[in-house]
């Protein structure tokens, strides 16, 4: 599991990952804002768990977008409209965590930080080779696409408050 | 295999991508809009008792046709999604998939074939860009669960991934 320390070293860049500039990732951000346009709805409170730059959190349709971010390098470069929180603040109708459900991250933590956030909806992306199944609740849509040298998911689900890691 | 007519714009513009109200009226059999254009959703009243597929491009949602601007005679908007679920909500038309950006799927590799053809929601309906397919596309469309793959004049009547349309007759 990477440190904050080698978080901060990674990000001491901008866009470290090349999101802005590599085609699949440009898609993959289309991907998902067209499977969140296509839920028709304008959330009122969205979370971005693990939001890096914020590549993909000020863009997601909601009129409040929180971010968790570990890495103060990255938060700082985090768009406008997106506030930094470092716990969820309440309940969120959207709640996206991609490229994060991982068994190198502390992933049971993050799952459970997803299912005391959630209200509504939550969804979940990353590559399909390394993302563990945790259910958030009935799952609405799932998504298959090449990216990179990798096929990646993205999972919607509508939230169930029974799941294991809610209280 | 059930016929399905093409149509891109509904207006008065003399050239292939438009057809008129009286034309798309007088159409009897099932109509794919490629696009879909935001004429059609302001023309929508002649869409009552017609039937088809709304064929949507990803990339262009709610965005303009400024792509393909050396085909076609004027700069046209298409519908956003949401337009496009009412108009489906509306009358019998279903929601079918178009590609992402409109590029000739035979000139792309297996990869971006299969993202150019990977819908963000469900649909069993997909329009090959300019008509254009070839076995190393139809094997990605089956892949990807399509249940109809509709060409444009190359198709032919009876394969379902290469389905013949032609345009609304123009009377």
């Amino acid at each position: 599991m990477q440190t904050k320390q080698e978080l901060e070293e990674w990000y001491e860049q901008d866009d470290p990952w090349e999101y802005t500039v590599t085609p699949d990732d440009i898609y993959r951000k289309r991907f998902y804002l067209t499977v969140l346009e296509d839920l028709g709805e304008y959330f009122d409170r969205a979370l971005d768990i693990g939001a890096g730059e914020g590549f993909i959190t000020g863009d997601l349709p909601a009129k409040e977008i929180h971010a968790i971010e570990i890495s103060d390098n990255a938060a700082s470069r985090l768009p406008k409209n997106v506030e930094r929180v470092f716990v969820p603040e309440g309940k969120y109708d959207l709640v996206l965590v991609t490229g994060l459900l991982y068994r190198q991250y502390d992933h049971e933590r993050i799952a459970r930080l997803v299912s005391n956030a959630a209200s509504k909806y939550v969804c979940v992306g990353g590559i399909e080779d390394w993302l563990l199944p945790y259910p958030f609740g009935r799952m609405v849509e799932t998504f298959r696409f090449p990216y990179r040298e990798y096929t990646s998911v993205f999972n919607v689900y509508k939230y169930e408050r029974y799941s294991p890691w809610s209280g | 295999m059930e016929r399905l007519r093409l149509a891109h714009n509904i207006g008065d513009e003399n050239h292939s991508n438009y057809h008129t109200r009286e034309q798309i009226l007088a159409c009897d059999e099932p109509i794919g809009f490629d696009g879909v254009y935001r004429s059609v959703y302001e023309n929508q009243d002649v869409l009552k008792d017609k039937s088809g597929i709304m064929f949507v491009m990803g990339n262009f949602l709610g965005g303009n046709n400024e792509f393909d601007l050396k085909a076609v005679p004027k700069l046209e908007r298409y519908c956003t999604l949401d337009e496009v679920k009412e108009l489906c909500s509306l009358y019998a038309f279903q929601i079918g998939w178009h590609t992402w950006s409109h590029r000739n799927l035979c000139e792309l590799s297996e990869k971006e074939i299969l993202q150019e053809i990977t819908a963000p929601f469900r649909t069993k309906y997909l329009r090959y860009p300019y008509g254009e397919y070839c076995s190393k596309v139809i094997d990605c469309v089956k892949r990807v669960g399509y249940e109809k793959a509709y060409s444009v004049t190359q198709g032919v009547e009876d394969h379902p991934y290469k389905i013949f349309s032609d345009y609304v007759e123009r009377i």
